[in-house]
């Protein structure tokens, strides 16, 4: 079953309205108003989270409403099959697997170090994901990750995490 | 001010600054109309990098980059319809009509010419004004900041797109998100949950590499690529009729762009869209707007320029952004050391006036750099996104690291870039959550000094003159747009 996108902006309202309300809570623990009547610490976390829960209620209402229909849905060719002949469906499972390359990357920085744990990434997803040829992308990854390693550790002297190879 | 203008040049023509400055709007340019990058996100993600350099010299650079990507923004509008910056949104109807037509390089050089002179014209009026400004501002106490930091947030919260219910959550989403941490002037850490990397707070920069950039690039994979026009060098000879017929929309748009710049707030995608509306009710040609016309891309360009350039009189007088571009710029300053506000003009005139005049050499690049060039950056359009968009992917998450040399940056990076992502698939307005982001800080710190200077009321800020003014321009702002949608859905029923 295929989520509409009024249920789904629907769904990331009432996300934003649950997460406001657990501000709020907290935002009250730590104190709204002082003795001497002044604002105190909580204040503004309260005040900023019961707006965003009743304008989160609000926009979740209006959209289920179909209000406007124009500003409901994602933008842009959403059905429409791309240049490269791609369809919605293969685009959004593309998405999926970039979001779970990018996860797995950053649990890689400390193991193999950021660099590589990028290496890793940018060939995944040129190779498996874009369907790129493996020369190029092996090119242009290694060629990227040496001008990052230059500018980076090099001229700016970051400290990147190096994992295994930091001895 | 012919003092402070030779001591503007002194400053920006240095060797340095002037590389620097080729540098940002060359990066600028290119970043604009990459697919998936924008100003916002270029300058953010390229901050880092400027922390070896000067503090003005790394502000040229940074400026460079925000009018640089106005201009890269047009080709991507003009050649893909896909707008690069928000700003160029409105371009992108009568400027993708005209490259249909076979007259897109005439479109990229109005656009180029347009906005050179709106940006020269908008530099002057900048500054004429931006130093009495500052001058007036420097009366201002926490109540006069309490009150125009929430004009500026009720302005963007009233144009940044999206109903004012959305862009009022996001404002304020953006504030809630800025109280993580422990704040100047009260003693409890909030929300930090026992992490000690929350204890400062949510740092900016990894917020906005991830809305913009990671949350960018999620959203064009789904999307999906479109084919670009090609734009020739031949094409790019404008004819007189069309230089004429541009003449008094570069005008009208580069005012327009100006006057709404000026605002705390409001942004050049306020500004090009009203040009865009003026623009087809005075012009010959209104009712054909949207087949090709070159008025329709002359105005809107101007005015987007001009507004870029204007943003700076509330960034730098009161250090109150104008944009999501100029919060960020405003972040750099802070990470620099510096404090924008009226006092800046007294303590560093050489860093603000040639930062100023650092603006016109910038523009001149421009010009030169896109008239004959703009075809040449239109082939970059061809780079495969493929490619691409894992370099974006790369250098995104190493410039969130090397800001604070700690790994939890990569996951705010990577947590914000989902949240974006989802913002923008769902159009939830971004500016608002920007400008809460960047200002939370401030607005806190001149709320407390408020309620401590009014014993707990907040009502002093009807009691003096210049805060009640703005107070009062703020209801106006929230009245007014209620009022005439009321009006117009009354007569649309009748």
């Amino acid at each position: 079953m295929t989520m509409t996108p009024r249920i789904a902006g629907t769904l990331v309202s009432l996300g934003l309205v649950a997460l406001a309300i657990f501000a709020a809570i907290m935002g009250a623990g730590y104190g709204v108003i002082d003795d001497d009547g002044r604002v105190a610490g909580g204040f503004l976390p309260f005040a900023t989270a019961v707006v965003v829960a009743v304008t989160g209620l609000l926009d979740a209402r209006g959209r289920l409403k179909g209000g406007d229909e124009e500003e409901e849905g994602p933008r842009g060719p959403t059905t429409a099959v791309d240049i490269f002949g791609r369809d919605q469906k293969t685009r959004n499972r593309q998405l999926v697997k970039v979001l779970i390359l990018i996860f797995g990357a950053l649990l890689l920085v400390n193991v193999l170090g950021f660099l590589f744990a990028f290496a890793a990434l940018i060939i995944a997803v040129s190779f498996f994901v874009e369907k790129k040829k493996i020369l190029p992308t092996l090119a242009i990854t290694a060629g990227t990750i040496l001008v990052t390693w230059l500018v980076f550790d090099q001229f700016l002297q970051v400290p990147l995490p190096l994992g295994i190879f930091g001895g | 001010m012919l003092d402070n203008l030779v001591l503007g040049f002194q400053t920006a023509l240095t060797v340095e600054n002037l590389m620097w400055c080729f540098i940002g709007v060359l990066l600028g340019t290119i970043i604009g109309l990459l697919p998936g990058l924008g100003s916002t996100t270029g300058v953010a993600i390229l901050i880092p990098l400027t922390l070896a350099l000067e503090p003005v010299t790394a502000l040229i650079m940074l400026a460079g980059i925000y009018y640089g990507a106005q201009y890269g923004g047009t080709i991507t509008s003009v050649l893909i319809s896909t707008p690069g910056e928000a700003p160029s949104v409105i371009t992108a109807l009568d400027g993708y009509q005209m490259a249909r037509n076979g007259r897109a390089g005439a479109a990229l050089a109005i656009a180029a010419i347009g906005s050179f002179i709106a940006a020269i014209i908008s530099l002057a009026l900048l500054m004429a004004f931006a130093p009495p400004f500052a001058r007036w501002a420097l009366n201002f106490s926490p109540v006069e900041n309490f009150s125009i930091m929430l004009f500026g947030l009720v302005i963007v919260i009233t144009f940044g797109g999206g109903s004012f219910a959305r862009g009022l959550m996001m404002a304020s989403l953006g504030v809630l998100i800025s109280t993580v941490g422990v704040s100047v002037g009260f003693i409890d850490a909030r929300f930090t949950f026992g992490n000690v990397n929350l204890l400062s707070g949510i740092p900016f920069v990894e917020v906005m590499i991830g809305v913009f950039a990671l949350g960018e690039v999620l959203h064009q994979i789904r999307q999906g690529a479109v084919a670009p026009i090609r734009a020739r060098f031949k094409d790019l000879m404008i004819t007189k009729s069309e230089l004429k017929r541009s003449f008094f929309p570069i005008l009208r748009g580069s005012g327009i762009g100006f006057a709404l710049g000026t605002l705390p707030g409001a942004g050049s995608t306020l500004a090009s869209f009203m040009a865009y509306g003026i623009e087809r009710k005075v012009s010959k040609n209104g009712s054909k707007f949207g087949t090709g016309q070159i008025e329709g891309v002359a105005s809107p360009e101007s005015a987007n320029n001009a507004a870029a350039n204007a943003n700076f009189i509330p960034t730098l007088a009161l250090g109150i952004p104008g944009g999501a571009t100029t919060a960020v710029l405003l972040g750099a300053f802070t990470i620099y050391g510096l404090q924008p506000g009226p006092l800046l003009f007294e303590k560093q005139p050489a860093l603000v006036w040639g930062l100023l005049v650092s603006f016109f050499i910038g523009n001149v690049f421009l010009l030169i750099l896109n008239l004959p060039l703009a075809p040449v950056f239109a082939q970059m359009l061809r780079v495969p996104y493929g490619y691409l968009y894992p370099l974006i992917l790369l250098t995104s998450f190493i410039g969130a690291y090397s800001i604070s040399n700690n790994t939890f940056s990569i996951w705010l990076v990577f947590v914000f870039g989902v949240l974006g992502y989802l913002f923008k698939e769902y159009n939830y307005p971004l500016a608002p959550f920007v400008l809460g982001v960047v200002l939370g800080p401030l607005f806190e710190k001149a709320m407390a000094q408020t309620s401590a200077i009014g014993e707990g009321s907040f009502m002093i800020v009807l009691e003096r003159p210049i805060s009640l003014v703005i107070v009062i321009m703020t209801a106006l702002m929230v009245v007014v747009p209620l009022l005439v949608s009321k009006i117009r859905s009354r007569q649309k029923a009748i």
